[in-house]
Formats: structure tokens, C-alpha cells, sequence
């Protein structure tokens, strides 16, 4: 419409200016007379294809030649045939224009490629000012989120920064409850303190659900939104307080990172035609701040999880010192107590002993049978108990001594216990050695023990009138994990197979009191020590058959 | 010559009995002072407290001396024994029912003479204090 309208201008132009050019040229007729008659017409030409391009310019030549043709080519007041020195003239004139008109186009058309040209040029700058605009925004972004320490701290100058930069008035961060049900805002920002103050108290009394206002729309789509003029949004609750406060465009994106976070919106005074570029960089920077809210989260739980971590140790450390103090009081007071065993429960035992033996030594003779007995009575149960108490020392020791392991040849250990006790040399026990007994890493005292209750049981548990026979030895078949098996075989009573289990535990007695003596204790001593030692026993035995116990112990690693 | 004298000291009751009959048996010399406790035997050796006069409470040619004592231990006795004068070359004999060989390494370090386990048996003892008596007052020779 505005460009026809212009044009038809044009035309208008190219009239006026021929009518023009003819009234001066009758004016000027009687002093030019009948030369160059096209003369004037030919500047009216010139105006036209100046105002409006070439042709109009065309149409004031056709116009401005039949205007002439009429008014000053004889016979004047008709047309006729023009005379031969106006074929000249209309020759000149038709050149003239054509030049005229050329050149008027060509200059037309320069001028509009330089008009557009400098547009682009200008285009192109307010672009690259913008651009350099939204970096600023952007760089400053970044160096604030990187110095600040808290989200507290960081949120109200991104939200200055932007406005600031970008040439926004308000701005406002939203957040989701923790039910994500609604967003409430967290912070406001204004260029001018004084302004906006309706806009200001609406804003942060009130909360959005998806979908519902600008906040409620971006945390529905998740992208940035642009409203040019917010008082003719249908979907701006705020609307009316952003009339009175004069707010116009608004821009909101949303602030994510892992999970959405919140929404940071922006408003302006003015009407604002959507700029996809700046959209485009709060979406980028809606996730920069998201990812720095999560990444400050994340430190702040480390922070926390370190903290808790030291307290934790810290208190682990004190109930372990506690506990450690209490554990040696305990171990103290055992050894105490073992000490009293020793010395001052076997006193008053072996008191009992020797008196029982003073008697029949000393008063022996004034004694019948009966009290004889009672005498060996009294003497042997004393006995016993000794034995009993000798055994729980030994157990103890067992249990809470310090057990130091070292290499040990089985062999010497087992030929000094068959030569060196007594109890071997009574039985006129057949004991022997099967082969070489190899190296094991156990504690010599405590495999002493071991091997002489093992052999002690060999040698005791045998049908009565029956000479024990026993054969140590030593397994390598066996010998996997690093493991050495010695194995202790008599021709004794055997072991029924249901007892075999409860055989190794404390106490445990197959026989009625007086046909095997024992405390019960022996084989749990070498359970005991042998777990100690960090190896394992066992038996295979059948009742009539004698029994084979083996004990797997340590290989010492090779030098 | 001066009286050979034997210090015994020994807390209970019964193995003193035992310690008597046994000496008894053995024909054993000369005159035996029986000392109860290690604060008392202390007092004796080094001559304080109520052993102050040599005459009534002379010092001994030997000591028998069992380590578990009541008030202060045997080895305590022993350390300031030995402790109280440099040149103190009087025998102690020590006897012990512990089973602790460390009991008996510290004994040797603080200057006994010799270390036995105290016998169980009224017969053990009487066997043991015939050994004694040969080698500590019939063949050694006192310093």
C-alpha cells in the first residue's frame, strides 16, 4: 500500500513537473522563440527520474513530448505533421531523454545499494554490540558463580549482572517447594530501588504451579520464554500490577542442572520484540547456574559427609582407647586371678597331701585297712584336683597368652616328648616315628603341649592289659593350602562316631570316673592352641579300632 | 665358732610344718629363725626395726627363702638383701611354687644362689633338704 501509494507519487511528480516545463517554456517563448522547444521539458524529465526512478521518468518524457508537440510545434493548436528540421529536434530530444533517464536510473540504483549496504552495516553492529553484550553478561556470570562462595551470595548478582548488562529492570528467582507442587520467590532484584515496588510485593507474596504464568509456564516446558508486552498476555496473572508499574516485555528460563532448580525471570519498561540469540544464551547460562548449584551442593554434603566421617572416627578412636584401657584391666585381673589359682588354690592342696602323706608315713603303723584307704582317698583326690587346676592354667595360658610362631622341627619336638615324660616310660608304651616329621611354623611350647596330650591320650585310652601301640607321622597327600598334617594313630578304644563332634570341648569325659583318669580338659587345650597357631584338628576314629588325630598346621615359607 | 643359722622365710603355715618335720628328718644344724612375712624378714636382714640388736637376732648363714610372700614379695626381700651392703655373700636359697620362668630369671639377677620348685610331696621336700644340707653346710665353704 505505502510503497504503491509512493509510486503513484511518482507519476505525480513526473506530471507536475512536465506542466511545469511547459508553463515556463510559454512564459519564456517570447524570448527563446521556437529554439530548443524540449529544452524545458527535458528538466522536468531530469526531476522525474530523480523522484522516482525511470519511469516515471518515461511517462513525463511521452507527456512532456505530446505537451510540446502540442503547444509549440507549428501548425500550433493542432497536430500535424511535424516539418523535417523537427525530426531533428524530436531525434535530440528522444536521445536527450534516454540519457537522462539512464542516467538517472544508474545513480538511483547506486544509491540504493549503498542505502542497503549501510543498513547491513548498521545491522551489523548493533549485532556485534549485542553480541558483545551477552558475552560480558555471560563472562560475568561465570566469574560470579566461580567467587561465590554460597547460592545466597551468587543469585542477587547474576540477577544485577543480567539486568545490568542487558538492559533489564526487574528480576526475580523463583524456586520449587520441596514437594515440587509450586514456586515461591526467593529473591528480587530492581535497577532502581524506589520503582516497581507494587510489582515488587505481588511478586513475592504469591507462587505459580506448572503451567500457570510466566515462572509456572518455563518450569512446564523447561525452555526460556519471551513475552514482548506481559499487559497483553492472557496468561500473566500479574498483568494488572504490571500495568500500574509500567513493565512491558518479560524473558524467564529455567535453572537446571541434573534436576530442575528454579526459574530466574527478567522484565523491562519497554516493548521488547523477542531476541532469539540472548534466548538461546539464558538457556546456556540457566544451566551454568544449575550446574553450579548442584556442584556447591555437592561439595557442601562432602564437606558435611567429612566432618560427620571425623567425628565419627574421633569417637570410634575414644571407644577404642576405652575399651583397650578396659580389655588389659580384664586381661590383668585374669592374670591375677590365674596367679591365685596357681599359688594360692594348689596350697592349701598340696597341704592337704602332704599331711595325708605324713600320716601314713608317720602314724602308718596304728592304722587299719579302712583308713589306709581313706588315707589313698583323700591323697588321690587331692591329686586330681591338682591335675584339674594345672589343666585350666594351662588352658588359659592357651587362650590369652602371647603365641609367637616360628619354625619348629616336629621331629625333635615329638622324640623329646616321648624320651622326657614319665608317663611314656610306665606304660612300656610301642611309640615310634614314622618316617621324618617335617617343619611346621606353630609355637614350640604350645605344639609341646599339643603332642604330649595327644600322645598322653594315645597311650591312656587302651583296652587294660593291652600294650599301647603308637605311630606318629606326617601327611604330605594332605598338605594343600600351605598346610603340613602330623598325625598321632594308636590301637586304642576308638571313639564312637556321634561323640566325635563334642569330643574337643571343654569338660568333655567318655568314660565313668576312675577307669581313665582325666581332667577333661586335654583335647580342648589342643583345639585351642592349635587355632591359635592358626591351624585345625581333627580325628577319624571307630569304636574297637583305635583313633588316627591330625593336626594341620602351617608350612614355614621356603628361604 | 658361731652357730650355723638358718632363716626360713615362709608365710604358710603348713609348709613350715612340712619344712620342720623334713629338717627334723635330716638331722639339720644348727638353730632355724622362721620369718613370716616379707616386711618381717626385711626388718631381720638388714637389721632395723625390732632386729636392731645382732646379739638377740644374729645375722644368718643361710637363707631359704619362698617368693611368694605376703606385705612384700620374696624377690623384693632378695633386692634389698642383697642390696643393703655390697660385699653380702650369704647363700639364698630360693624356693618357688610358680611356674613362671620369669620369676625365676629375675631371682638369679638379683643374687640367689640357687632356685628350686618347691616340692609337693612331704617326701620331695625331705629329699631336697638333704641335698641342701650336703652341699650348703657339709662341703660349701662359707665366704
Amino acid at each position: 500500500m505505502h510503497g504503491s501509494r509512493s509510486s503513484w507519487m511518482t507519476y505525480g511528480v513526473a506530471v507536475v513537473s512536465v506542466a511545469v516545463a511547459l508553463v515556463l517554456s510559454k512564459l519564456l517563448e517570447p524570448f527563446l522563440g521556437d529554439a530548443r522547444p524540449y529544452l524545458a521539458v527535458l528538466g522536468a524529465v531530469v526531476v522525474s527520474v530523480w523522484r522516482g526512478g525511470w519511469r516515471p521518468a518515461a511517462f513525463a518524457a511521452m507527456i512532456g513530448y505530446l505537451g510540446t508537440a502540442y503547444l509549440f510545434i507549428r501548425p500550433r493548436q493542432e497536430a500535424g505533421v511535424p516539418a523535417s528540421d523537427f525530426a531533428e529536434e524530436l531525434a535530440a530530444y528522444l536521445v536527450s531523454c534516454g540519457v537522462v533517464v539512464s542516467l538517472g536510473e544508474l545513480w538511483h540504483r547506486a544509491r540504493r545499494r549503498a542505502e542497503q549496504h549501510l543498513k547491513s552495516l548498521e545491522q551489523e553492529i548493533a549485532e556485534r554490540k549485542e553480541g558483545e553484550r551477552r558475552l560480558i553478561a555471560n563472562l560475568a556470570i561465570a566469574q560470579i558463580l566461580a567467587e561465590s562462595p554460597q547460592l545466597e551470595d551468587a543469585v542477587p548478582r547474576v540477577l544485577q549482572k543480567v539486568g545490568d548488562t542487558l538492559g533489564w529492570q526487574v528480576g526475580a528467582v523463583w524456586i520449587p517447594d520441596a514437594d515440587e507442587k509450586f514456586l515461591r520467590c526467593l529473591k528480587m532484584w530492581k535497577t532502581f530501588p524506589g520503582k516497581f515496588a507494587r510489582f515488587e510485593a505481588v511478586s513475592s507474596g504469591r507462587t505459580f504451579t506448572r503451567g500457570i504464568g510466566l515462572p509456572g509456564r518455563v518450569w512446564s516446558t523447561l525452555k526460556p520464554l519471551w513475552i514482548p508486552d506481559v499487559t497483553r498476555d492472557e496468561n500473566f496473572p500479574r498483568g494488572p500490577v504490571a500495568v500500574a508499574d509500567g513493565l512491558h516485555a518479560a524473558l524467564a528460563f529455567p535453572i537446571y542442572g541434573e534436576k530442575f532448580l528454579g526459574i530466574m525471570e527478567f522484565f523491562s519498561d519497554e516493548i521488547r520484540e523477542p531476541d532469539e540469540a540472548m534466548l538461546a544464551m539464558f538457556g546456556v547460562i540457566g544451566g551454568q547456574i544449575g550446574q553450579f548449584i548442584e556442584r556447591k551442593r555437592a561439595d557442601e554434603a562432602l564437606l558435611e559427609a567429612q566432618a560427620e566421617l571425623k567425628e565419627h572416627a574421633t569417637k570410634l578412636e575414644h571407644t577404642v582407647a576405652q575399651r583397650t584401657a578396659k580389655l588389659s584391666e580384664t586381661v590383668q585381673d585374669l592374670e591375677a586371678f590365674s596367679y591365685s589359682i596357681a599359688h594360692d588354690m594348689r596350697a592349701p592342696l598340696r597341704s592337704m597331701q602332704g599331711f595325708a602323706a605324713i600320716l601314713e608315713q608317720d602314724y602308718g603303723d596304728k592304722l587299719d585297712d579302712t583308713a589306709h584307704g581313706y588315707l589313698q582317698r583323700l591323697g588321690s583326690s587331692a591329686a586330681r584336683m591338682d591335675r584339674l587346676i594345672v589343666d585350666i592354667l594351662n588352658y588359659s595360658q592357651v587362650v590369652r597368652g602371647e603365641l609367637d610362631l616360628g619354625i619348629v622341627d616336629t621331629h625333635k619336638l615329638v622324640l623329646d616328648i616321648i624320651h622326657s615324660y614319665p608317663q611314656f616310660e610306665h606304660t612300656h608304651a610301642d611309640i615310634s616315628i614314622e618316617g621324618r616329621l617335617p617343619l611346621v611354623l606353630a609355637n614350640e611350647a604350645a605344639l609341646t603341649q599339643v603332642m604330649s596330650n595327644l600322645l598322653g591320650n594315645a597311650v591312656k585310652f587302651v583296652t587294660p592289659g593291652l600294650r599301647p601301640c603308637v605311630r606318629v607321622g606326617a601327611n604330605p597327600e594332605a598338605a594343600h593350602n600351605g598346610r603340613v598334617e602330623l598325625w598321632v594313630r594308636d590301637n586304642g578304644i576308638g571313639i564312637p562316631r556321634d561323640v566325635q563332634r563334642r569330643l574337643f570341648n571343654m569338660f568333655t569325659r567318655l568314660h565313668r570316673p576312675g577307669l581313665y583318669e582325666g581332667t577333661g580338659i586335654g583335647l580342648a587345650i589342643v583345639k585351642k592352641a592349635v587355632e591359635r597357631m592358626g591351624g585345625s584338628v581333627g580325628v577319624d576314629s571307630n569304636p574297637g579300632q583305635g583313633s588316627r588325630f591330625w593336626v594341620q598346621l602351617q608350612r614355614p615359607i621356603q628361604q | 665358732m658361731k652357730e650355723f643359722l638358718t632363716v626360713l622365710i615362709e608365710d604358710d603355715a603348713d609348709d613350715v610344718f612340712f619344712f620342720q618335720r623334713a629338717m627334723q628328718k635330716v638331722d639339720w644344724p644348727g638353730a632355724i629363725q622362721i620369718l613370716r612375712d616379707g616386711a618381717e624378714a626385711i626388718a631381720y636382714l638388714t637389721g632395723r626395726d625390732s632386729a636392731t640388736d645382732r646379739r638377740q637376732h644374729p645375722t644368718p648363714s643361710l637363707v631359704i627363702l619362698d617368693l611368694n610372700l605376703p606385705i612384700k614379695t620374696g624377690l623384693d626381700v632378695l633386692q634389698v638383701f642383697r642390696g643393703c651392703e655390697p660385699d653380702n655373700t650369704t647363700p639364698v636359697v630360693v624356693l618357688t611354687s610358680s611356674t613362671s620362668q620369669l620369676d625365676v630369671r629375675e631371682a638369679y639377677r638379683l643374687g640367689a644362689n640357687c632356685v628350686f620348685n618347691k616340692p609337693s610331696h612331704p617326701d620331695g621336700l625331705v629329699d631336697l633338704l638333704k641335698v641342701l644340707k650336703v652341699h650348703w653346710i657339709d662341703y660349701n665353704r662359707h665366704a
